[in-house]
């Protein structure tokens, strides 16, 4: 599995290696029960501190996305919650960052339903201008 | 791991302990009353400015430079021919005969350290694109910074300390030098301190870090927790340190 | 790579000597100079030539030597091979002791090389000069004198050199006076070692003691040169000997606790 990295150097490292691995699950290339790479072998891949590794592993494993099964190695957690919980997850950090980049530029909480609504709207037609994520997220939101 | 200080009542004494260490050189303040303490197991960045004390400060804990003032401790001893047996000390520039063959010098070197791998040191040779019959003396600046990594990295030293290792060195160079430095690297059983002023691609790798100035500790934190606080990658936080 | 002290010691030992093979190559050559110059008859010479040629020798190499101890350590931190040095695992005295035999090794090689040049292809002539030595001295009594003034003179070099190593490590301990501060151990370590061993051959003649050895030198007497045979109390050198072993220690210790690399 070749997790891909882009790092930005002005956020906490470790916590992108989980939204790097939480996103890869979201998307479907990381199915529950999958095996991920030894925290070795993945920051060598990743070229980042096996520590760095060892925290987002330590923060996974406490909060159930992975599973160290001694000698076998480390799995994604075959909780059948799992998936929903992660999109969850990462659709509630978008959603903050979102609402603090708004709220940055001095959009009152009116204007931004006001604005997201209008969005919403705009994209619906089939010619996405954004990036991957949300487009699947809207398809799997047309699915549901 | 060695471990000197090692017994099942006291824990692991600091990889590197330091108090009040002062050093002067005519006219100028090297270090000024410098606290700092290491435990094992990390990559440590000390970042500053030339002229900040950082190779004065790497210099101190391999032994190379007596303190003027306070002590410095490797695992919990003083820096003397024992601790110099698992602590690796790569210089910034040249520091190797000119004379001898790539191969004579790691044979010199090997021969003095019971942790050097000989199997490791040429899988390494391989792996930097050296060859063992150059002369040191016409190799180009960044071959013999990969020479210098090899020599600490074939070894399996408790303590690396790497002064300015990708300071003007060519880029394929430093990505060989940052590649192996991350394969080798010996998790918990070993910690790494690196001096440089140009945090960049090795940013990444850090651990902590440690910003001089001046002789001084400014900021002494983990690099991850630094990144949350101030928003800002540590190269940011140089500049603004170090405007 | 498991290499126990002694085999560290003899590869610090070693690897000062391959640093001299440049030197020991120009000195063979010009010895092999030397040789086919005198045996291709081209001159003819006394056979006294061959004799004064090796002492000749002997005369110069006390000043190679030093300068050769100094210009080795003065270059060690010029190139900042000084650092990889003080970074290995040894204590400083092993290194200064590889350098100050890798020295005396050359002195050995140069004084004892030109001797076996000399008997091995000028024979004829160099047993026709020691045949002119005074009667008796040549063979029995000479060797063992020789022997010892040899010894004497080797250690005495050895010394030198210990003193100078001394005098450097001195330099070292603020690099900006290093040559004030070296003359000024060199001066000063020189004059303790002449006044303790004036002293000593002060203390050792009232006693009537003290180490005696006899020699040859070619003087004049009553308007020829001749050889005479002499004899002095070598007991100050001794001493001086057993200063420059203080000396040493002293280096090694400002070495490991005062010096930086």
């Amino acid at each position: 599995m070749k997790l891909k990295l882009d790092f930005d150097a002005a956020k906490p490292i470790y916590q992108q290696i989980i939204d790097a691995l939480c996103r890869a699950v979201a998307r479907g290339e990381l199915k529950p029960g999958d095996k991920v790479p030894s925290q070795r072998d993945m920051a060598a891949h990743l070229q980042v501190n096996p520590n760095t590794v060892q925290r987002a592993y330590r923060d996974m494993e406490r909060d159930g996305l992975l599973e160290t099964a001694r000698g076998t190695g480390t799995f994604v957690t075959e909780r059948p919650e799992l998936l929903k919980d992660i999109k969850q997850d990462l659709a509630f950090r978008e959603v903050s960052g979102f609402i603090e980049g708004l709220r940055a530029l001095g959009y009152g909480d009116d204007e931004m339903l006001a604005l997201l609504e209008s969005e919403i709207r705009r994209l619906q037609s089939p010619k996405p201008t954004r990036n991957l994520p949300a487009t699947e997220e809207e398809q799997e939101e047309d699915e549901e | 791991m060695t471990g000197p200080g090692l017994n099942s009542t006291n824990p692991r004494p600091p990889a590197v302990s330091i108090e009040g260490l002062s050093k002067f050189y005519h006219r100028t303040t090297a270090l000024k009353e410098l606290d700092l303490l290491i435990d094992g197991g990390a990559i440590v960045g000390v970042l500053g400015p030339n002229g900040s004390g950082k190779s004065t400060l790497l210099k101190a804990i391999a032994g190379l430079c007596q303190p003027d003032a306070g002590q410095v401790l490797v695992s919990g001893l003083p820096p003397s021919p024992r601790t110099k047996e698992f602590v690796a000390y790569v210089p910034e520039g040249s520091y190797l005969y000119s004379w001898m063959t790539l191969g004579q010098t790691l044979d010199f070197v090997g021969g003095f350290y019971e942790d050097w791998d000989d199997a490791k040191a040429a899988e390494l040779v391989r792996f930097m694109n050296l060859r063992l019959d150059h002369q040191v003396g016409e190799l180009s600046k960044g071959m013999k910074a990969r020479l210098r990594l090899i020599l600490a990295m074939a070894r399996s030293a408790d303590l690396v300390l790497l002064d300015e290792p990708l300071a003007g060195i060519d880029p394929p160079s430093r990505a060989r030098i940052l590649e192996t430095m991350i394969k080798e690297y010996r998790g918990q059983e070993q910690t790494i301190v690196l001096s440089t002023h140009e945090v960049g691609e090795v940013e990444q790798v850090l651990d902590r870090v440690v910003f001089l100035r001046e002789g001084e500790i400014v900021i002494d934190a983990n690099a991850d927790d630094l990144r949350q606080e101030r928003g800002t990658s540590i190269e940011g936080l140089m500049r603004e340190v170090y405007q | 790579m498991r290499r126990n002290k002694l085999q560290r010691f003899a590869s610090l030992y070693w690897r000062e000597i391959r640093a001299a093979r440049t030197r020991a190559l120009v000195f063979a050559g010009l010895l092999v100079l030397w040789l086919l110059f005198f045996t291709s008859g081209l001159i003819s010479y006394p056979s006294q030539a061959i004799i004064e040629a090796n002492l000749g020798i002997l005369t110069a190499l006390p000043f190679w030597a030093g300068a050769v101890a100094l210009w080795g350590l003065r270059g060690e931190w010029r190139a900042r091979t000084s650092e990889l040095l003080l970074s290995l695992p040894v204590p400083s005295w092993q290194i200064l002791l590889s350098k100050l035999l890798a020295v005396m090794t050359e002195v050995t090689a140069y004084s004892v090389g030109g001797l076996a040049a000399s008997l091995l292809f000028l024979r004829r002539s160099a047993l026709l000069a020691l045949a002119e030595l005074p009667p008796g001295y040549w063979p029995g009594l000479g060797v063992q004198q020789a022997l010892k003034l040899y010894v004497t003179y080797w250690l005495a070099i050895a010394g030198m050199v210990a003193l100078l190593q001394f005098a450097f490590v001195v330099g070292r301990l603020v690099p900006r006076f290093s040559v004030l501060l070296s003359a000024m151990a060199l001066v000063g370590g020189g004059w303790l070692v002449l006044a303790l061993g004036t002293f000593t051959t002060w203390l050792l003649n009232l006693n009537h003691r003290g180490i005696h050895a006899a020699f040859v030198t070619w003087r004049p007497v009553n308007d020829a040169f001749q050889y005479v045979h002499l004899e002095a109390n070598i007991t100050p050198i001794l001493v001086a000997i057993a200063m420059a072993v203080a000396f040493f220690l002293a280096s090694a210790y400002l070495l490991d606790h005062q010096v930086d690399a």
